[in-house]
């Protein structure tokens, strides 16, 4: 019961803030909605149990990402002091794509009855290390640590190609 | 009405149209670029949704893995394309992605 009520408020609060991004005409508001977005979608991860996910949600998507956002929505705002309005364009077929999109997912989504359950167990030699960790945050640290380690190394240097990049990219001026 | 699988999935694609017209009628880029953020957030909800209700046993975290790793490539894409788009901006003082076409020809 208190699940339903969450998911009803936070799907509400997602939907509706999501349509902000996409139709308001000020793009300041536009990323304060997507802020909303992004803490409604938080609260869906700690309703589906991901508590870790949700704190890396806050930090990363909140506290990193909608302040680049924001940054940008500055650096490119006129000097004159004029704000850029956003306009939308193709409308009626932007419109058309995104229902015709729905549509074909939600018969998917409802359709779906029988999608069978995930079969793996932590008799599997990959997952044995699970077998006796406390909670689920550890079994997420271990599992990132052991049987993910290849793309969790790959990710870190990811993240370092994408911030070299940035940086060069964003002096590219001078 | 508890809630099921379904209602996360269908959570999901309301916000993955949304994202996907967003991307479509946007001119400027910044704001396409939110539409974006708006899909990966979809294919997140997915993901853990994914994660709980078809893995019985709660340990195996897979999803919020494959989650995890969405969340960082969304980090750096968000980096790169913002750095993108300041410099556009710097060097062609326009923001809209439809005036943009030095590369057309």
């Amino acid at each position: 019961m208190g699940e339903a009520i969450a998911f009803w408020i936070l799907s509400a609060l997602i939907v509706v803030a999501a349509l902000g991004v996409v139709t308001l005409r000020n793009l300041f508001h536009c990323a304060l909605c997507l802020g909303l977005v992004l803490f409604g979608v938080a609260g869906i991860f700690v309703l589906n149990g991901a508590e870790f996910l949700a704190g890396v949600q806050v930090l990363i998507y909140v506290g990193a990402t909608l302040v680049i956002i924001l940054f940008a929505v500055m650096l490119s705002e006129n000097i004159t002091g004029e704000r850029i309005r956003v306009v939308s364009y193709n409308r009626p077929l932007g419109l058309l794509a995104a229902l015709g999109f729905l549509g074909v997912v939600l018969f998917l989504a409802v359709s779906q009855t029988s999608l069978p359950p995930h079969t793996s167990s932590v008799k599997d030699p990959s997952l044995q290390v699970l077998t006796d960790v406390p909670n689920n945050i550890a079994a997420f640290g271990t599992l990132l640590l052991t049987k993910f380690i290849v793309p969790f190394e790959f990710a870190s240097i990811f993240l370092l190609v994408a911030m070299i990049g940035a940086i060069v990219v964003a002096r590219m001026a001078e | 009405m508890s809630i099921t699988l379904t209602h996360y999935l269908v959570l999901s694609a309301i916000l993955f149209a949304i994202g996907v017209y967003g991307v479509l009628t946007r001119r400027n880029a910044i704001a396409l670029l939110m539409g974006v953020e708006l899909m990966l957030n979809a294919v997140n909800i997915n993901l853990v949704a994914m994660n709980r209700f078809l893995q019985p046993d709660w340990r195996i975290v897979t999803g919020q893995i494959f989650a995890g790793f969405i969340i960082v490539l969304a980090a750096a894409e968000a980096a790169v394309g913002f750095a993108l788009v300041i410099a556009i901006y710097r060097n062609l003082d326009r923001i809209n992605v439809d005036e943009v076409n030095i590369l057309k020809w």
